[in-house]
């Protein structure tokens, strides 16, 4: 009996049931179908895009993506993340949950974990002119890197632009008063350079030696620099985080340490005498854990380090305990009130500074054989410091989409891009001078009704496309006008370390090899590290059993990988040398 | 022929009684239902995932399309330098907390059974819940507060007694101790209550029985209470070993860093540093898997035993 047969065969009531029961089931079905039919006969329906982006009032849009989605027909879906917190991130992606636009994650590995999609090079062309206009600025590095390993004219990521990212903006920093107090004397105090708007951060482009680093150190452990009475001022401001807390020792060692995140691409590593080290297992390493320890022995570092977290050295600064340490230039304007409890600006409150206090920054010291230098932060080129991924889920049709808003919010006119970065002049930021002509000042959180930091734009999940033209917004002037002068072009970029090699076009198996050691070896140098310094170790009678242990682990297999890497010089000009 | 009517009568009538009985418990099933939803969900759908351990995990393929690498990811854990390492510093913390933790909520609630007066009880009783509540986040800063070299009683006692100031956290020599005793710090007041429900339902008679023939308290704690208390401690302390693999990762995540790696770093750190922050969570599953495998077999082998010398047991 058939089916029909079957359906005569019943009851008309049991089959009117049955038929019923049928529809039911079946109604989602055919809501849906409906539902997606008549959609696709609008046609005007906002397409949805979701990105990793955290809006730090907790609402859901803001009012610059109100205005994109306005402007592109969209409907953009922050999923509330901020990339830089990686445990999130992690499971995120994990999940299943990746977004249709991210940043975090070496793009390489992104594409080989299936977690992106590659951009057809025509397609940057017709829906992203002024990303490409850029690219061109940058030719040929800017169309080199991003280039899919298996297509030339496909890439994996879009570029983020920093013309910041290729300089030196850390520098170790204390009070001229204290200095004085403990009979330092600054040589040429009165020409330093001001670089924040309120005049109470100073660049004093004044070399010492680390001999005499130690001795400014060492009176501020013995002296009182405060005169509070107490003996309570920690000399060096130190924390876990080895970037915040080493950088001018290690430079002033010729060592170029490059932080965790540039290791998928090979980075940290330099010459020593015709030979390539990754840093922590350079003869030059040893040299600085030599003195590092000697720091520690002086009482000159702070007991806690080891367990304190950079944030906690942030607080300390502002406590007033600490008598020199490292700061970051970009804080000294203060154009965010997160920066204002930072250093630079946390070594002395703004009544002190009105009271003739200086805080200066000073280049890093000149080391024992001459050598004077401190790690770049980013480790990369003004291109290529970070990248924007799509999502492996994403359609031709939404890429397009994709393509067209961020050209024109991110890398289009300088006007949409102030509003994408900071919001709407007078409700969620101020100019600090002539409208559109000064750096947009962001008022505190609490000012604005609707919330505030990057509340009002774009949102807080995608590192800035920064060039030198949006400096002027970006930072006051004073500050803008320090990183012009000295910190890119002039001697800035002189003292800065940069990686000898590094693989940005993933045409090596660093990538990998760090995937499968990366942690292993991470260990076995934080551990070398802190128990070096603090004296557990004898660092001359251990450092071969050290190195052997590192390279036993993985790291020999990822040196050799390192040195097929091209010249990272080279590379930026556009020539490709191994 | 009577008497197997009788038999089916009888029969029937249990069944009978037993679904009355089910039905009057019904309300209580369906309570049932929602922790073993929840069981089923965290507990019991997960063991799909743990084939990741045998693949090269490709997110972007999720975990069924993602290639076979067979025992890859085991070797890499056998040929890890700190796999010994790690082996060892878990089983050390579990042992101690085994030997530390688990006599401290039996002793606290012998110590609690003792005070007569009732306001000071559960006045005692609810100051020594308390830190269970709170977070190891939330414990860790106070810790560090509280024990810092530069402020806190470490630094006190060190100015008083003319001594250096120890850093408890960074010193090999202190951190187990420390991990030891904030953890019966922070659960010895919670654990208790166990014990005191188990002191409770001791019989009073026995208590009065041992006062007329002259027991002191101490007495009758050591021949009354702990003897009652031993099955419950039996099956507390199989439970624990099952256990051994767990080494309390979220107080070691929070309280270490890397200068006491060496006597710090468990099985469950280094799986979150290399799954959760690396990303490889084929590897990391194959860790976590390697430590359920001897959990279980020690909680099974731990039942045997158990079962063959006493009568108390898990199965």
């Amino acid at each position: 009996m058939g089916l029909t047969e079957a359906a005569y065969a019943m009851k008309p009531t049991r089959f009117r049931f049955v038929t019923l029961i049928g529809l039911l089931a079946f109604a989602p079905l055919l809501a849906g179908a409906a539902g997606q039919a008549s959609a696709g006969a609008a046609g005007d329906a906002p397409m949805e895009v979701s990105f990793l982006m955290e809006i730090r009032s907790g609402e859901e849009s803001t009012w610059f993506l109100d205005q994109v989605e306005e402007k592109f027909n969209v409907r953009i879906v922050p999923n509330g993340v901020y990339h830089g917190d990686k445990e999130k991130v992690s499971l995120l992606l994990a999940t299943g949950e990746c977004p249709d636009l991210f940043c975090p994650g070496d793009p390489y590995d992104n594409l080989a974990q299936g977690l992106t999609r590659t951009i057809p090079v025509e397609m940057l062309h017709e829906h992203a002119p002024q990303y490409t206009k850029l690219l061109n600025d940058y030719y040929p590095v800017g169309w080199l890197l991003g280039q899919s390993p298996d297509d030339p004219d496909e890439y994996v990521a879009l570029h983020m632009i920093g013309e910041n990212a290729d300089t030196l903006l850390t520098y170790a920093t204390f009070r001229s008063d204290w200095a004085e107090n403990v009979g330092f004397t600054v040589p040429n105090l009165d020409q330093a350079m001001q670089v924040d708007p309120i005049g109470r951060v100073f660049y004093l482009d004044e070399d010492f030696t680390l001999d005499q680093f130690d001795a400014l150190l060492k009176a501020f452990r013995d002296q009182d620099p405060d005169g509070n009475g107490k003996n309570d001022t920690i000399p060096w401001g130190s924390s876990n985080n080895i970037f915040w807390t080493w950088s001018p020792l290690l430079g002033a060692y010729g060592v170029h340490y490059a932080p965790n995140w540039a290791r998928p691409a090979g980075g940290g590593n330099s010459l020593v005498d015709g030979e390539l080290y990754f840093w922590a297992v350079s003869p030059r390493y040893r040299d600085f854990l030599l003195h590092a320890n000697e720091w520690w022995n002086e009482g000159l570092l702070d007991s806690e380090f080891a367990s304190l977290s950079v944030g906690k050295y942030w607080e300390k600064v502002g406590q007033g305990i600490i008598g020199a340490g490292m700061s970051s230039a970009w804080y000294a304007g203060g154009q965010n009130e997160r920066f204002w409890s930072r250093p630079p600006n946390a070594f002395a409150t703004e009544e002190e500074a009105a009271a003739g206090v200086k805080v200066l920054m000073v280049p890093p010291p000149i080391g024992p054989t001459g050598i004077q230098g401190s790690p770049s932060g980013k480790d990369t080129g003004n291109i290529g410091a970070s990248y924007m991924n799509i999502g492996a889920k994403v359609s031709d049709e939404k890429l397009a989409k994709i393509l067209q808003v961020l050209d024109w919010a991110r890398y289009g006119d300088d006007r949409v891009w102030v509003q994408a970065e900071f919001g709407q002049p007078g409700v969620h930021f101020d100019w600090q001078g002539e409208e559109w002509n000064s750096a947009a000042m962001l008022r505190p959180m609490a000012e604005v009704a609707e919330g505030n930091y990057q509340v009002g734009g774009w949102g807080e999940s995608y590192p800035g496309v920064q060039t030198r033209t949006r400096f002027k917004y970006l930072l006051p002037f004073q500050l803008a006008s320090f990183l012009e002068n000295y910190a890119i072009d002039g001697r800035g970029r002189e003292l800065q370390t940069n990686s000898y090699k590094m693989d940005w076009l993933a045409e090596t198996r660093v990538g990998e090899l760090n995937r499968r050691y990366g942690d292993t070896l991470t260990t076995i140098e934080d551990e070398f590290l802190y128990k070096a310094v603090m004296g557990q170790v004898d660092i001359e009678s251990e450092w071969d059993a050290y190195v052997k242990k590192w390279l036993d682990a993985g790291g020999q297999e990822w040196m050799d990988e390192m040195k097929k890497m091209p010249i990272r010089a080279e590379f930026l000009k556009g020539n490709i040398v191994y | 022929m009577a008497s197997a009517i009788d038999q089916r009568a009888l029969a029937e009538r249990q069944r009978g009684e037993k679904w009355r009985k089910a039905r009057r418990m019904a309300p209580l099933y369906v309570f049932l239902l929602f922790p073993m939803t929840a069981v089923f969900i965290f507990h019991y759908i997960p063991i799909y995932g743990v084939q990741i351990a045998f693949k090269e995990f490709q997110i972007g393929r999720g975990i069924w399309a993602s290639p076979w690498a067979g025992f890859l990811q085991f070797e890499m854990l056998f040929s890890n330098p700190f796999f010994g390492r790690i082996m060892r510093n878990t089983v050390i913390l579990s042992l101690l907390r085994i030997g530390f933790a688990v006599p401290a909520p039996l002793l606290l609630a012998l110590l609690i059974n003792e005070v007569s007066r009732m306001p000071v009880k559960r006045t005692i009783q609810s100051i020594s819940y308390l830190p269970h509540f709170m977070s190891w986040v939330v414990l860790s800063g106070m810790l560090f507060e509280v024990l810092s070299p530069q402020r806190g009683l470490v630094a006190l006692s060190a100015n008083l007694f003319g001594t250096p100031a120890v850093n408890l956290f960074t010193d090999e020599a202190f951190f187990r101790p420390l991990l030891v005793t904030s953890d019966i710090w922070k659960e010895a007041g919670w654990g208790a209550i166990i014990y005191l429900a188990a002191i409770a339902s001791i019989d009073p008679e026995l208590y009065e029985a041992s006062s007329i023939d002259g027991a002191n308290r101490l007495q009758r704690a050591w021949h009354i209470t702990i003897p009652s208390l031993v099955p419950v401690l039996t099956i507390l302390l199989l439970l624990r070993i099952g256990n051994i693999m767990e080494a309390g990762f979220d107080q070691v995540l929070n309280l270490y860093s890397p200068p006491v790696y060496e006597v710090g770093d468990i099985i469950d750190t280094y799986e979150y540093r290399v799954g959760l922050i690396d990303r490889r969570y084929d590897f990391s599953t194959a860790v976590g898997l390697f430590k359920n495998g001897i959990g279980l077999a020690l909680l099974l082998g731990v039942n045997v035993v158990v079962r063959r010398y006493s009568d108390y047991g898990l199965w």
